[in-house]
């Protein structure tokens, strides 16, 4: 069924086609149609919807469901998000499955309303306390916030961690097309979603399980932590992105979400003129395609990074290009957006 | 062909409603597009306005500097978007709520008086989004026509044919 829809409604429907149990969430813009929609839809399909007192509430809700093995996620935008940090903590410590959506807005503190992308090193670097990872998922368009939801519950389940969707206010507020069809099945969905071997269902005719981040034994937190750490190491696999005419650039524009449709104007727009640019969007940003773009500075390509932000995904390029090639930044903190003439007249600059 | 758009005024006067329908044409007709809304304090009274882009190709961003069209319902917009236009761009005046001075290279109707002879002025985006068609011709009349059916359904026939009806008056001014 193609439909004309916000982004943040299409997340909606695609959450509740991922098979969704509950919804947590507070009011705050950019993202209260999803709160809204939530609360029609969420009760239309006879599942949990609440509005809660606060993020910190939301977030501590769907700690209590993923515990029984249900999927429950939560939504909020940069100022709710920063509430829930130590929460996502303990869902990492205590291996968790579950989704939090962030709408970016402008930053810091309370900021403004516009979409912004300045919560990157806080999705990716851990904003919470402690050695953690979460997989970060960037959606770039209403479709992938449609498909979206099902992904970041498939690696939710598969490796029983919490997983970010790191939107931002264009890609929620902006209307465009998306089918609706059904969701692809993962191959082994069915076993990854089945939590009857560790969730916290009542314990007549089994032995009790506990569920706790405290881990007081000596040595035993250490070993709990490399435990983690194999696991962050493994969701490498899990790395995806988009790349388009790199093979003959000289120079690859790198952007996720927002900024990455900006910079496919600017790569549209140079091509057309004869600059051999390239066109790389991470889908992840945890794990981040360092491997790839690696290679491409091994080729000798340059790099320019536009983000809706002061420069943090801009890091990672870095770590990724270890000095080999030229990596360039533009970006625009506080809500504001790049323009796509100026992306272009740096570009040539590098060329 | 890509065509930016950019309609603007305040909240209440149907300027969201106003780019949904363009949108919803635009898809009837299997092009691409996107809507863009400003957001927050888009309550009756504020300065409201929304991004419309329609292509036959992908479109990059969704946020729109230098418009080929703007479609205008306020003084306030009228001065923050005739600098922003394309040199070969085209503004939309509704003048019934902006006077200007002669010699501007600007289209204009009195849109609310031309809705009010239907019944009331808070059909003006309908008139406005008439002669914008007319003018332009980027989608069809027909297209349009069904999108406004669509978006004033769930109010009833008469509504619908009361929209359709302004529009097609925009449609006879140019």
């Amino acid at each position: 069924m193609i439909k004309l829809m916000k982004g943040n409604n299409a997340l909606v429907e695609g959450s509740i086609s991922a098979g969704l149990d509950a919804y947590f969430g507070y009011p705050i813009t950019p993202q209260n149609e999803i709160t809204e929609s939530m609360s029609v839809r969420m009760r239309e399909e006879g599942r949990v919807f609440l509005q809660t007192e606060s993020e910190l509430a939301s977030v501590n809700m769907i700690y209590g469901v993923a515990m029984t093995g249900k999927k429950a996620l939560t939504s909020s935008s940069s100022p709710g998000i920063s509430l829930m940090q130590e929460t996502i903590s303990y869902m990492a410590g205590c291996e968790l499955p579950t989704v939090i959506v962030n709408v970016q807005r402008g930053g810091p503190g309370l900021g403004n309303i516009s979409g912004a992308q300045g919560d990157y090193f806080q999705a990716v670097k851990g904003g919470g306390h402690g050695d953690y990872k979460m997989i970060v998922l960037t959606p770039s368009n209403v479709q992938e916030m449609y498909e979206m939801p099902k992904k970041a519950f498939y690696l939710a389940f598969k490796y029983k961690n919490p997983v970010m969707i790191l939107a931002d206010g264009v890609i929620g507020q902006m209307i465009e097309k998306v089918d609706l069809n059904e969701l692809a099945k993962y191959p082994d969905e069915d076993e990854v979603f089945n939590a009857s071997d560790w969730a916290l269902t009542g314990c007549k005719n089994r032995s009790s399980r506990f569920i706790r981040s405290l881990i007081m034994e000596e040595g035993a937190l250490t070993e709990h932590n490399y435990k983690l750490l194999e696991k962050f190491n493994k969701m490498e696999v899990e790395v995806d992105f988009e790349e388009v005419s790199t093979d003959d650039a000289d120079v690859v524009l790198v952007g996720y979400g927002t900024s990455a449709r900006i910079i496919y104007d600017a790569y549209l727009n140079l091509r057309d003129s004869g600059f051999n640019v390239g066109y790389l969007r991470p889908k992840t940003v945890f794990p981040f395609p360092s491997k790839r773009i690696a290679a491409l500075a091994d080729a000798g390509k340059k790099f320019m990074v536009v983000e809706m932000s002061s420069g943090q995904m801009v890091e990672d390029v870095r770590l990724a290009v270890l000095g080999k090639s030229e990596v360039q930044f533009y970006g625009i903190p506080g809500g504001g957006v790049p323009e796509v003439e100026t992306i272009i007249s740096k570009v040539k600059n590098m060329m | 062909m890509k065509k930016e758009i950019i309609i603007t005024g305040y909240g209440g006067q149907g300027i969201m409603q106003a780019g949904n329908i363009l949108i919803k044409a635009a898809i009837l007709e299997d092009k691409v597009t996107t809507f863009f809304p400003s957001y927050g304090a888009e309550m009756r009274g504020g300065a409201a306005n929304c991004k419309v882009i329609i292509s036959d190709e992908f479109i990059g961003s969704p946020i729109v500097y230098k418009p080929d069209y703007v479609l205008c319902f306020s003084r306030l917009a009228f001065e923050k978007f005739r600098k922003s236009l394309k040199p070969d761009g085209l503004m939309f005046l509704n003048s019934d709520l902006v006077k200007i001075e002669n010699n501007i290279d600007v289209l204009v109707l009195e849109a609310n008086t031309l809705s009010e002879k239907f019944g009331s002025k808070i059909m003006a985006n309908m008139a406005m989004l008439g002669l914008f068609i007319a003018r332009v011709k980027l989608l069809k009349q027909a297209s349009m026509e069904e999108a406004i059916k669509e978006s004033f359904k769930h109010k009833g026939e008469k509504i619908v044919n009361l929209n359709i009806e302004v529009f097609r008056a925009g449609l006879d001014c140019v």
